[in-house]
């Protein structure tokens, strides 16, 4: 674990130097540049940018959806701070939890608290406040626009939270949780100042956090500002200021990137594939690329013909192009998947993505010979707004219908989620496009509801899916303690995943953001806390 | 006197129009597919729910009551000013929608304004020109805005004026007047369009007529007839046209404050109906249905004034 | 002076759906000031369309040709702005169907008001004072009241009285009454005849009056023209043409009086249809052969005046 951290410390250290230096930060508190390219090393000091002139963002939705919002603001602001946050490879690492240890069988978690950390009004962290947050997460759940905060799901059987001293606590569960500080990772232990909440556990005014901002103002559905906290224990933010728009049609909101109303567009869906690629041949904007939790799946009736013929799914998940559908859809934004779970998560074992269309159509003429078979493809209002499903699913229509030797016909039909999922649950549906998420960094629970034959999902979304020794795998996992024989059943579940195909993954999800170059640091994957701290103004 | 009874009268309209249209919302509600069960799990972080947390939180909501108790209960905090909480993010609807009416009113008031403005000024303008290259552009101009759709027409407006040209705001309502300009435009484009086409054809209704040949007579200038005279009596029919106009503006700006990030009822709503969110959906169908009755006594009162056949053989009879 | 006015073949015609209709055919005629002329004739006759082309009052389907001259003017042919400036105060209308004639929506005594203040030169408080004059000129017992009140709340007989002041509300030199007294009871026709005669001898006005009541006409006109067709067949003394009608159609006319014997013009010949010549060769009984081949010019007739009738020349 230390040399974990000190190779954290050290890569952190150079990336802030490196966007430090591209700045023009405060020359006394900056560590020499490690890498050669350095521009601003041949800028005079005079030249410096003013960083008091107020960054803006537009996002779809509110960053600070306010009092009644479990987090008050979203975490990418930096406004508050969790105990433990995730490195880039998915695994936690320490933020206001400088390290911890658990008991054998993950009973008793001590959590040591770091210390020298004030809120932004002042108040010492420690183990006090820790317990006072918990105490407050016990009134719960709470509503949120991100996630929810239940501390039944995050913290299942937790018995009690007590401090040993002013910077240990202690947490005890009734059930060993091998696991536990993956589900703690950055929204599962947010820390907040006890001042600032009401009697009934949502927030009296503005959040008091330990992050490198604060809320400066919040006016609902319409923007907030946040401001530089300069009594920050880490690294500090360049910028003073930045103020989020709320702009909820995507085509206002690059709209307004292009009339210089907002210098960069964030949170999820950005930007569409199809803008970003406008905008990635001009040098008067930046394009960037990061991770997304999402993966986009063909759910499968496999509870009734043709799909529960395993020749049927794997057939058709080898006659799909993902590498096409991606490139021409999805304008290049996404990784073809070949299996269950997201290559964001610690646990990803990767699975070959296989694509051969011949042998698919093989499969798919022995699964359903040249009888005529009329296959329901249902599609989700919502997520075809956001996404090209439509296209997507007249391509898959298409694919399905030319089969030589099949008699196949595909109908199309939108729906509201909601009487969509009703269809699904009772059978009435072949295929559906839904995209998944990842509720947490434990992915326990999508194993779980997903491919457990009494999985929710698999019951709520008509999956039919039933394997022995899968169900086997997963009440194993259920109750095992040991996190390296958890990996190992994650991984051979994802390998079986990829045979067997519960459902057909079809692409791992990309998230698209944009700037402009007025401003720099500014990128989609952003890792522990760093936040908004390196985003700044570049002239 | 007269006057004071007939608006008292209307006011206690009021209370059956907004009790027929909230059941109406209420029951639509229910039948429609779809629950806010799910969505309301989802965000406290219940991402796979079982049947129990189902039945749990539709319990909570309240949802497994039988619809009459579920009504009646509404309808008895809804008298006491207090229209329950949100299922999605657990706000006050009722703060929520008086703070959102005045921006959706705002926009709405600005579109019909442009309405008025340059519909009825293009169909004045029209009709005094009537035969001319302006009658013949007008109308032309007139065809465009009525087959434009708002939304694109928004699209349109943003890419050249605030995108391209820089001269207004793409979104939101920080800068004032200048903010309201292109969402009123987008959302009265149409209206525009056809309201000058009646209101030029109604004023060449009346310029047919025998008072205007009358007032010709007199020797009054051109402007006199056709403001003083003509335009005065078409007043009646465009006035109704335009208090149509006015459900329409307050309904469909739902799109335009959208596209244009306005935090008014209409994005408020939208939401509400894709999340299931029964009481705001039903809190909004009362206050835009109370708006929209008060505006149509409005305008009633708007013709007393006009036409004074009305108002004095009214308070006659 | 008040001009007289002089019309010089009068041409108009309307657009309609089926076609061209012919309303004035090649009239002429002089209107001489300080007397009280009259066109009669029938409904259609072309009377109503010739006094309100006088002051250009004609729909846009009109097409007029033709001069009038108004001492040095045509006014047929002067700008239409030159043309308000004379509408009302030079040259005065007394509309047709008074009820239609006033603005629904506007008071009365503004629309009086309107009609005095419309060439400009008086403040309001003068301009009601005229209104209130003028109304009480008219009859009016209570000018105030009446000025605040609405045409909808006025009889048949106030409304003529009404537009008769508004015709006179400029103080032109000239008044055209078209129709006057068209569905209105004896009583009422009475008051009428009363009021345009006052209106002549207090102003001096001098009057065109367009009307098909024959009784009218001979107790208020100096001269008369009878109108046939858009064409006048007849003209002179107003006395003397009623009593002593020399062409057919007037003889017709003052025939079917209900007090000469009621005799109406017998229908149209259906043989005498397809001519070219006197425009009343199919209806008349007295017509020969060469009626039907030449029109007729204007012959003198005895009495004084002119006549078209072959039968004068």
């Amino acid at each position: 674990m230390n040399k974990r951290l000190g190779t954290l410390l050290l890569s952190a250290a150079c990336a802030l130097s490196l966007a430090l230096s591209g700045c023009g930060g405060d020359a006394a508190s900056t560590p020499p540049p490690v890498s050669g390219t350095d521009p601003a090393a041949a800028q005079t000091p005079q030249a410096q940018p003013d960083q008091t002139r107020e960054i803006a963002f537009a996002a779809s939705r509110d960053q600070c959806p306010g009092e009644q919002d479990a987090y008050y603001a979203s975490m990418s602001l930096g406004v508050w701070e969790p105990l433990v946050t995730k490195n880039e490879d998915g695994t936690p690492a320490p933020a206001l939890a400088e390290r911890w240890e658990h008991n054998e069988d993950a009973t008793v978690w001590t959590f040591h608290l770091r210390e020298g950390v004030t809120f932004s009004n002042g108040a010492p962290f420690d183990a006090d406040i820790v317990l006072a947050n918990f105490e407050r997460m016990k009134k719960g759940p709470f509503d949120s626009s991100f996630y929810g905060l239940n501390i039944d799901t995050i913290y299942p059987g937790l018995l009690s939270c007590e401090k040993t001293d002013d910077f240990t606590v202690v947490l005890t569960l009734a059930e060993g949780q091998p696991l536990l500080d993956y589900t703690m990772v950055n929204y599962g232990s947010a820390m907040f100042e006890p001042s600032c909440f009401a009697g009934d556990g949502s927030f009296a005014g503005f959040p008091i956090g330990t992050g490198p901002y604060m809320v400066k103002e919040n006016v609902l559905g319409q923007y907030c500002v946040i401001e530089r906290n300069d009594a920050y224990w880490g690294t500090p933010g360049i910028a003073q200021t930045f103020r989020f728009k709320v702009i909820p049609d995507t085509e206002t909101r690059y709209a307004a990137l292009r009339a210089g109303e907002v210098q960069g567009l964030c949170d999820l869906g950005a930007i569409s594939p199809a803008q970003a690629a406008e905008l990635e041949g001009d040098s008067a904007y930046r394009v960037s690329v990061g991770d997304s939790g999402i993966t986009h799946f063909l759910n499968v009736n496999g509870g009734a013909f043709p799909f529960d013929d395993l020749r049927m799914r794997e057939g058709l998940s080898l006659l799909l192009d993902r590498q096409t559908i991606i490139d021409r859809f999805y304008n290049g934004y996404g990784l073809a998947a070949g299996g269950f779970l997201s290559y964001t998560s610690a646990f990803y074992a990767e699975q070959p993505v296989r694509y051969d269309p011949e042998q698919g159509a093989a499969l798919i003429r022995q699964a359903v010979g040249d009888q005529p078979v009329e296959l329901l493809f249902l599609l989700p209002n919502g997520d075809v707004n956001r996404y090209p499903y439509q296209e997507e699913a007249e391509y898959i229509q298409a694919l399905l219908e030319n089969i030589e030797g099949t008699n196949i016909k595909v109908q199309i039909r939108l729906m509201d989620w909601g009487p969509c999922k009703d269809e699904m649950k009772a059978g009435n549906y072949n295929m559906c496009l839904k995209i998944q998420g990842l509720p947490s960094a434990n992915p326990f629970s999508l194993f779980r509801n997903f491919m457990h034959t009494e999985g929710s999902t698999n019951l709520n979304y008509g999956l039919g899916y039933h394997n022995d020794h899968v169900d086997a795998l997963i009440e194993e996992a259920a109750v095992c303690l040991d996190a390296r024989r958890l990996g190992e059943i994650y991984a051979e579940l994802q390998a079986i995943s990829a045979e067997d195909f519960p459902n057909l993954p079809v692409l791992y999800s990309q998230e698209v953001v944009a700037s402009s170059s007025a401003i720099t640091g500014y990128q989609a994957d952003v890792y522990g806390l760093t936040g908004y701290t390196q985003v700044c103004w570049a002239q | 006197m007269a006057i004071l009874t007939y608006t008292g009268r209307r006011l206690l309209m009021l209370i059956p129009v907004l009790l027929g249209i909230s059941l109406a919302a209420f029951l639509l509600g229910r039948i429609a597919p779809g629950d806010p069960v799910d969505e309301a799990l989802f965000r406290i972080g219940v991402e796979f729910p079982t049947e129990e947390d189902r039945a749990e939180m539709r319990a909570q909501l309240g949802l497994d009551r039988p619809l009459p108790a579920q009504y009646l209960d509404w309808v008895g905090r809804a008298l006491r000013g207090d229209l329950g909480r949100s299922y999605v993010g657990n706000r006050d609807i009722a703060r929520e929608l008086m703070t959102r009416l005045p921006i959706t009113l705002e926009v709405s008031l600005a579109a019909l304004a442009a309405a008025v403005v340059f519909g009825v000024g293009g169909g004045v303008l029209m009709a005094a020109f009537h035969g001319t290259w302006v009658d013949t552009v007008l109308k032309a101009l007139s065809t465009l805005l009525l087959s434009v759709p708002g939304f694109w027409l928004a699209l349109f407006l943003i890419t050249v004026f605030a995108e391209q040209l820089h001269l207004l705001p793409t979104s939101g309502l920080d800068r004032g007047l200048a903010s309201l300009v292109l969402p009123a435009v987008a959302l009265s484009a149409a209206n525009v369009g056809s309201t000058s086409r009646f209101t030029r054809g109604n004023i060449l209704a009346q310029l047919g007529e025998q008072y205007i040949v009358a007032a010709n007579a007199k020797g009054l200038s051109q402007k006199a007839v056709m403001l003083g005279h003509a335009f005065r009596n078409s007043l009646v029919p465009i006035i109704t046209l335009i208090g149509n106009y006015f459900g329409g503006i307050l309904g469909g700006s739902t799109i335009i404050e959208n596209i244009f990030a306005i935090p008014g009822l209409g994005s408020y709503v939208l939401s509400a109906i894709q999340n299931r969110d029964y009481p705001v959906i039903q809190g909004y169908v009362l206050v835009t249905g109370a708006t929209f009755v008060l505006i149509t006594l409005a305008i009633d009162l708007l013709y007393l004034a006009v036409n004074p056949k009305i108002r004095i053989q009214g308070g006659e009879s | 002076m008040v001009p007289d006015i002089e019309i010089r073949g009068l041409s108009v015609w309307f657009e309609t759906a089926q076609g061209p209709v012919a309303a004035v055919d090649d009239l002429s005629t002089t209107f001489r000031a300080g007397r009280i002329s009259g066109v009669i004739g029938e409904s259609g006759s072309g009377k109503s369309v010739m006094g309100l082309s006088l002051l250009r009052l004609l729909p846009n389907t009109a097409h007029v040709t033709g001069e009038c001259r108004f001492g040095k003017a045509d006014l047929y042919a002067m700008p239409l702005r030159e043309l308000r400036r004379l509408r009302g105060a030079s040259i005065g209308l007394i509309p047709q169907n008074p009820g239609a004639s006033l603005d629904p929506v506007m008071k009365i005594g503004r629309q009086i008001a309107e009609g005095i203040t419309a060439h400009g030169g008086l403040s309001r408080r003068e301009a009601a004072e005229r209104t209130a004059g003028l109304l009480r000129q008219f009859g009016f017992a209570d000018p105030e009241k009446i000025a605040g009140q609405y045409a909808f709340q006025m009889s048949g007989g106030m409304c003529q009285r009404l537009v008769s002041a508004l015709g006179l509300a400029g103080r032109p030199g000239w008044v055209v009454a078209d129709e006057p007294t068209k569905g209105l009871d004896a009583v009422l026709r009475s008051q009428v005849c009363t009021v345009l005669r006052q209106i002549y001898t207090e102003h001096h006005t001098s009057m065109i009056l367009v009307t098909h009541d024959l009784y009218l006409a001979r107790r208020l006109c100096d001269d008369i023209r009878v109108l046939y067709m858009g064409q006048i067949v007849e003209q002179g003394g107003a006395v003397d043409v009623l009593d002593h009608p020399r062409h057919p159609y007037t003889a017709g006319l003052t025939g079917a009086l209900p007090g000469r014997g009621m005799v109406p013009i017998p229908p149209p010949d259906p043989e005498r249809l397809d001519h070219r010549g006197c425009p009343f060769y199919p209806r008349c009984s007295r017509a020969e052969a060469h009626c039907g081949r030449a029109r007729p010019g204007d012959f003198d007739r005895p009495g004084g005046g002119k006549v078209r009738c072959f039968r004068y020349a």
